[in-house]
């Protein structure tokens, strides 16, 4: 009897081990416990002209992704680049043919987009500059999904059309809707554009403007960003 | 005799069944653990901010952030007592921020003052301590 008693009680200590291990932090979030302060790692800028590696083709690669091995970038004064990097940029002899005739390529630029202010959404913009590739291009918007913005065709070389979505519009729109029916909606919006904050932002007369960069990406390299000033009040009054 | 070994082997076989079924009940325990352990993460650039303005909720705000991760924009609260803040111990549009957030946590955490009334925000959840949120830049 006291055997089978002893077993019972070992039995009972194994579970309660067990139970212990079971509920036992992994090493990530024990770390965390003890104060460890996780790194946080800088999300890429499309301005620094970083490529994603992506499958997705995405320009943003997400948290914890390797480090990149930096791109070889060579820029003369007007902004041109070579395909790959001559003797002279290595150290070697100096190049037998002129560097005007090395330059095969010229990176992505903005001169203008039209129009300069958005009053609806989705609303078709023209950018307009040069170095736009016939097909490859990518327009890029940091606070919009890339999807819709890839592969975006040049005729031209000069002009590029894309509709702009501006979802953060809806996202507000989604906000207000779902407030009692007893808030007047009207007067709501009013006071949430004019209590909106930022550097991004600009309160004019009666209505407020967000500020969209608007970069073109392509083969040859990244443009300048171009603002476009978006009129919330317009859309959030729609 | 041999009902001293039938009593006994039915007590072993009890103890293993009771000790079967405590390692089944730990099993069940460990992956809702795990779950409520989660944690959900952003990080994207930070387009707008918009304090909320009423007494109650007045030193919080939400900041409005194109997160890469859902490639939707999102509404989080930032409360101060609630939400932990890194380095550089700023958050600013138009910079590209990275962080954590308890999902639906903060429906009643930011209300707008308008007209005679303070008016709840619905946001997307509330920024937490585990870890956070910040930017290097």
């Amino acid at each position: 009897m006291k055997k089978q008693w002893y077993l019972s009680i070992s039995l009972l200590v194994v579970f309660f081990v067990v139970i212990y291990l079971a509920n036992t932090p992994d090493s990530s979030t024990k770390n965390l416990e003890e104060g460890t302060e996780p790194s946080l790692v800088q999300v890429g800028n499309p301005r620094d002209g970083v490529k994603s590696n992506t499958s997705s083709g995405a320009i943003f690669d997400w948290i914890h992704t390797t480090p990149r091995q930096p791109e070889l970038h060579f820029e003369t004064e007007s902004k041109t680049t070579t395909g790959s990097p001559s003797p002279l940029y290595l150290g070697g002899s100096y190049p037998t043919t002129p560097l005007s005739e090395q330059i095969t390529t010229k990176s992505p630029q903005i001169d203008s987009i039209t129009p300069s202010i958005v009053t609806s959404t989705p609303y078709e913009i023209v950018i307009s500059g040069s170095g736009f590739t016939t097909t490859g291009n990518t327009v890029v918007i940091p606070s919009e999904s890339q999807s819709g913005f890839e592969n975006i065709a040049s005729a031209d070389g000069k002009t590029i059309k894309v509709k702009l979505p501006f979802s953060l519009a809806q996202k507000m729109r989604d906000q207000i809707m779902a407030m009692p029916s007893s808030v007047n909606k009207k007067q709501f919006i009013e006071t949430f554009l004019s209590n909106l904050t930022g550097s991004t932002v600009a309160h004019a007369n009666t209505t407020t403007y967000i500020g969209v960069s608007v970069s073109v990406s392509n083969i040859n390299g990244v443009s300048n960003p171009v603002l476009v000033q978006v009129d919330l009040g317009a859309l959030l009054r729609e | 005799m041999v009902h001293g070994i039938i009593k006994k082997m039915n007590l072993t076989l009890i103890s293993i069944f009771i000790a079967i079924l405590f390692v089944v009940i730990a099993t069940i325990i460990r992956p809702q653990a795990a779950k409520a352990a989660e944690m959900f993460s952003f990080g994207g650039l930070h387009t707008v901010t918009l304090p909320c303005t009423c007494p109650a909720t007045a030193s919080n705000s939400i900041i409005y952030i194109f997160d890469y991760k859902t490639k939707t924009p999102m509404a989080l609260v930032y409360a101060p007592y609630s939400s932990k803040l890194y380095s550089q111990y700023n958050f600013e549009t138009g910079k590209y921020e990275l962080g954590s957030y308890i999902p639906g946590a903060g429906a009643e955490l930011c209300q707008e003052y308008s007209g005679n009334s303070c008016i709840p925000i619905l946001s997307d959840g509330l920024i937490d301590m585990s870890p956070g949120f910040g930017t290097s830049i």
